[in-house]
């Protein structure tokens, strides 16, 4: 479900105004807040190594 | 305890009144949006600029004529018809907040060039049979 | 490993913003006239209140450098200042991709959007100032006097919208909110705060080797 939803929204890009039910930009803004927790995750993670914390 | 901390506190207390006034200010003297007895009231001044309208969509005043779409904003005191070109947002219907930017007319019919949804603090299921159409859904903060 | 408690916090918190984030997608209701986007809510106000939380912890490491002068405030301060920053950025993201369907535009100069806009702006700056300064005491000062100058807006950013007329709707409270909708959301708001912690201590932890090595060299 999870999928069919990225690869749709990836697809197609954001849809024009007024013809759904927001699925895309609900995904879209998912997507946005998975890439940013993971990604300062990640570069915290890689600093830490990095100072030996 | 460091001798510095009343030097802090000065600064911070200086600031924070500054900023107070700063944004206190501007509370008064700029609005996101007038309301149509405020559009009204300033009269011909208000026929010369873009403005920003805000305010409810009056129930039953929707109406379409050729490509555009027709409806009344209200306050609750008065009211103003305005006329867009847009195709209405989905959030868009009777009862909503809306703001809109364009310029009122000689016709006293206000010509939207863009149509904003401002929907209110409610987040409830399908549901929910509660929908109601608040009287003055954008109170006029100063 | 040995005694990074907030690895933990961090694992709980990710996990509990997964499983609210999940519930948020197909358990909770969709909302009558936002529809799917109004689902941005569990992910949206739990960044927006972390951002805040964040300056302010800042705010306070500041004011306790400046005071105490010791280096544990400084390091507070850097790791609050980077991750609020960084939320800060993703909050807006957030909000304008929900914008553009709810509001119909992408972005509005209303108080709320002008006032975030200050807010992670003049923090940026604050990081940047930080690279730019050399000398650790000058740096950890400079920087302490410039967040506390930042912080005055964060009340306002919180307030505006109960004080002015603005396009972004006012704060929420139990009355307004579906139950279930407002059970995802103290659950994301929880998880979203142990991830906080974590970001900031880990990045506490990276200050203070770094502090260690620029003394020892």
């Amino acid at each position: 479900m999870i999928l069919l939803s990225l690869s749709a929204a990836f697809a197609q890009g954001m849809p024009a105004m007024h013809t759904d039910d927001g699925t895309s930009h609900m995904v879209w803004a998912y997507v946005a807040t998975a890439v940013v927790y993971l990604g300062y995750t990640a570069f915290l993670v890689v600093r830490g190594h990095q100072e030996k914390v | 305890m460091n001798k510095k901390l009343p030097a802090i506190l000065v600064v911070v207390a200086v600031v924070g009144v500054l900023g107070w006034l700063a944004m206190g200010s501007v509370g008064d003297n700029l609005v996101y949006y007038w309301t149509p007895t405020e559009l009204h009231a300033a009269g011909a001044k208000a026929g010369e600029a873009t403005v920003r309208l805000g305010g409810l969509v009056k129930p039953g005043s929707v109406t379409t004529e050729g490509n555009a779409t027709l409806f009344l904003v209200t306050d609750g005191k008065d009211e103003v018809k305005v006329r867009t070109q847009e195709i209405p947002p989905q959030m868009f219907r009777e009862c909503i907040g809306v703001v809109v930017e364009g310029t009122l007319g000689d016709d006293q019919v206000f010509e939207s060039k863009k149509l904003l949804v401002k929907h209110d603090e409610n987040y409830k299921a399908p549901t929910d049979s509660t929908v109601k159409c608040p009287d003055m859904p954008m109170p006029a903060k100063e | 490993m040995k005694g990074r408690w907030e690895l933990i916090v961090g694992a709980v918190g990710g996990l509990g913003l997964l499983a609210g984030s999940a519930l948020g997608l197909w358990w909770a209701p969709q909302e009558r006239f936002m529809l799917e986007t109004g689902r941005i809510l569990y992910v949206h106000v739990p960044t927006a209140w972390l951002s805040m939380i964040l300056f302010t912890a800042a705010f306070v490491g500041s004011i306790g450098w400046l005071v105490k002068r010791r280096w544990g405030f400084d390091f507070l301060s850097e790791a609050s200042v980077e991750a609020g920053v960084v939320l800060g950025c993703l909050l807006s993201v957030q909000g304008s991709i929900w914008a553009h369907w709810t509001w119909n535009t992408w972005w509005a100069w209303d108080p709320r959007l002008t006032s975030v806009a200050v807010m992670v702006l003049s923090f940026l700056g604050i990081l940047a100032l930080r690279s730019f300064v050399d000398d650790p005491e000058k740096r950890a000062t400079w920087s302490a006097t410039a967040t506390i100058v930042a912080w005055v807006n964060v009340p306002f950013v919180y307030l505006c919208v109960k004080w002015m007329r603005s396009l972004h709707q006012g704060q929420s409270s139990v009355a307004n909110i579906d139950p279930d909708m407002g059970k995802v959301l103290l659950l994301n708001t929880v998880a979203v705060t142990l991830v906080a912690i974590y970001f900031v201590v880990t990045r506490w932890r990276i200050a203070n080797a770094v502090h260690q090595r620029e003394f020892t060299e």
